[in-house]
């Protein structure tokens, strides 16, 4: 139906809870999990197999385009940096179904959590493929409203349920805004495929119409991507949440509102970069001091991580609104990473959580000694979100932060080179508090961690020490990414091409 | 709480409209069909986002034993 990777996702996600049917019939309750990370790995392997040219060469495909004609038919368009937000987003959900083996026991609903996962990840692959915003729009609906469904999942508690309807009523007002947003530039252009308003857009100044559009677009992706004052749903949303989900959310999802932003800013707005360019890298600034100063007060060690999620969404942010290639690459490769190394560090308080049931740190304290390799395999997520050098999140804030002297932006390099300093504090401490306090008398009962859960945190530390060792060849594709984004034409011409 | 969700759905009618009203600006006497099609999709997509927020808002009802907003605040504590 549409590409070869989007209708593997989406039969895994449809046939999931028929494969449920069975396990009720006798059969090992692990067959959906089993199923779900097979689909995953299935669509995983699919993406090298058929868009390997999109990769080396950024080459931009559209299928659809058989029967569907653009400017009024949906079509889907994959080029270079679609690609790359979709491996990310792939990789992660692979390795959190492989962890969802253990951590979210059978009886607690297995059916609804593989396929609303599964749905997630088609949601959010979908997003980064779409070609048009009518398309965008369907498939970034599946994305969220099955993250609503699985924030608020364990709705015997009260705190999921009432984080997940905060969540639900901020974020689907973010999307009604998007909604209005692609109203507009209907209403100013007649279309909604992407390529089409490029084209149409590429010579017209800035009208007060053009201005509208882009605050609420600007509006609606922010609010998803945890924007400074309309982050409020953020850190309770992916504190409560189960905590693989919570690694999906905060290492994928708000990824896609990044993703949303680069491209509309990038493609359909280039000329207004003086306009978005000093607002967002505002933003920014104000979104890392938010999520950096909250985090140094936190007890609750999932929500100091989402806190954390927030100050680098202020990192990615900044490196957009330089637009340069430079800073978009940096960008396009701190998602990458922080994907990688926040979806770490919650595998890793999700096994703390799985054997002592609390998410207090001073309750954690201690906890190295007696579960040595959880807490080994967390702290090294640590050192890397501190941004300590020979690992990977290093490379990519020292990329934003050249980008931003580069473009004489010195006063906002200041700013993120002292909000680095904050996050490596709170992560310094949190290394402390695990390791050299006192042990406490939960964190004295726990034991190690269940083989599958090592074995998913495992991949994830290995991934972050190779490209902290060697970066180059991940820096570069994130560098083809980027240069994708700024390569308006290939993507306008493989529209009008057909 | 249901009148939050009430808002929202206001908030999705007024962009759904603005697309339609739009999709018969541009030539008199013709409408054109992508908004038509966007805002039939997106209607169902509102009733998806107020079904779910109503089950949510059901069991947020068993446990705060009220429907009013300004209660669900034990998460800031």
């Amino acid at each position: 139906m549409f590409t070869p990777l989007l209708d593997a996702l989406l039969f895994f996600t449809v046939t999931t809870p028929l494969v449920n049917l069975l396990t009720q019939k006798g059969a090992s309750k692990k067959l959906v999990s089993g199923y779900a990370s097979f689909g995953l790995a299935l669509a995983l392997l699919l993406l090298p197999i058929f868009y390997m040219e999109g990769f080396t060469q950024g080459k931009v495909t559209t299928p659809l385009l058989d029967f569907s004609v653009p400017p009024i038919g949906m079509c889907l368009e994959i080029d270079a940096l679609g690609l790359f937000m979709a491996l990310t987003f792939l990789i992660i959900g692979l390795i959190v179904s492989i962890y969802s083996f253990r951590n979210i026991e059978p009886n607690q609903g297995l059916i609804g959590y593989n396929t609303l996962l599964l749905g997630m990840i088609t949601g959010m692959v979908g997003v980064v493929l779409a070609g048009d915003l009518f398309t965008l729009f369907i498939f970034w609906e599946i994305m969220c409203v099955s993250s609503y469904a699985l924030v608020a999942f364990r709705k015997e508690e009260w705190a999921p349920v009432e984080a997940g309807y905060k969540y639900l009523i901020m974020s689907a007002a973010g999307t009604a805004t998007l909604l209005f947003a692609m109203s507009f530039l209907y209403g100013l252009t007649g279309t909604l495929n992407i390529a089409y308003l490029s084209e149409s857009f590429a010579q017209s100044e800035g009208t007060v119409w053009m201005y509208l559009t882009l605050t609420l677009i600007i509006a609606g992706f922010g609010l998803q991507a945890g924007m400074a004052p309309l982050h409020m749903w953020l850190p309770d949303a992916h504190s409560v949440a189960p905590s693989p989900i919570s690694a999906v959310l905060s290492g994928a999802m708000v990824k896609t509102a990044a993703y949303g932003l680069i491209r509309v800013l990038m493609f359909v707005f280039p000329l207004m970069h003086g306009a978005w360019g000093i607002t967002l890298a505002i933003f920014a600034i104000f979104t890392m001091f938010t999520g950096n100063l909250m985090a140094l007060l936190q007890d609750d060690v999932k929500r100091l991580l989402a806190f954390s999620t927030i100050a680098n969404m202020g990192y990615i942010m900044l490196g957009l609104s330089i637009g340069s290639l430079r800073g978009l690459t940096g960008s396009l490769f701190h998602i990458l990473n922080h994907a990688i190394v926040k979806s770490l560090l919650f595998l890793s308080v999700g096994s703390f959580v799985y054997r002592t049931n609390t998410r207090s740190l001073k309750e954690l304290a201690g906890i190295g000694r007696s579960m040595p390799i959880s807490s080994g395999l967390f702290a090294i997520g640590l050192i890397a979100l501190a941004g300590i050098p020979p690992l990977n999140f290093f490379w990519s804030e020292l990329t934003i932060v050249t980008a931003c002297l580069e473009a004489d932006m010195l006063p906002f390099s200041v700013l993120m080179i002292l909000n680095l300093a904050l996050s490596a504090a709170y992560c310094l401490r949190m290394i402390q508090t695990i390791f050299l306090r006192e042990a406490t008398s939960i964190s004295k009962k726990a034991t190690e961690s269940p083989k599958i859960m090592l074995i998913a945190t495992i991949i994830l530390v290995s991934l972050s020490i190779v490209i902290g060792f060697y970066p180059s060849p991940f820096q570069d594709v994130a560098g083809n990414a980027a240069e994708a984004a700024f390569n308006r034409q290939a993507y306008i011409d493989a529209v009008f091409r057909e | 709480m249901i009148r939050l969700l009430i808002a929202l759905e206001i908030m999705l009618n007024a962009a759904n409209l603005n697309f339609i009203a739009f999709s018969s600006y541009g030539v008199f006497g013709f409408t054109h069909p992508l908004a038509h099609a966007f805002t039939i999709i997106s209607i169902g997509i509102g009733g998806c986002i107020i079904a779910l927020g109503l089950a949510i808002i059901l069991h947020a009802y068993r446990h705060y034993g009220t429907l009013d907003v300004r209660e669900l605040r034990r998460l800031k504590e």
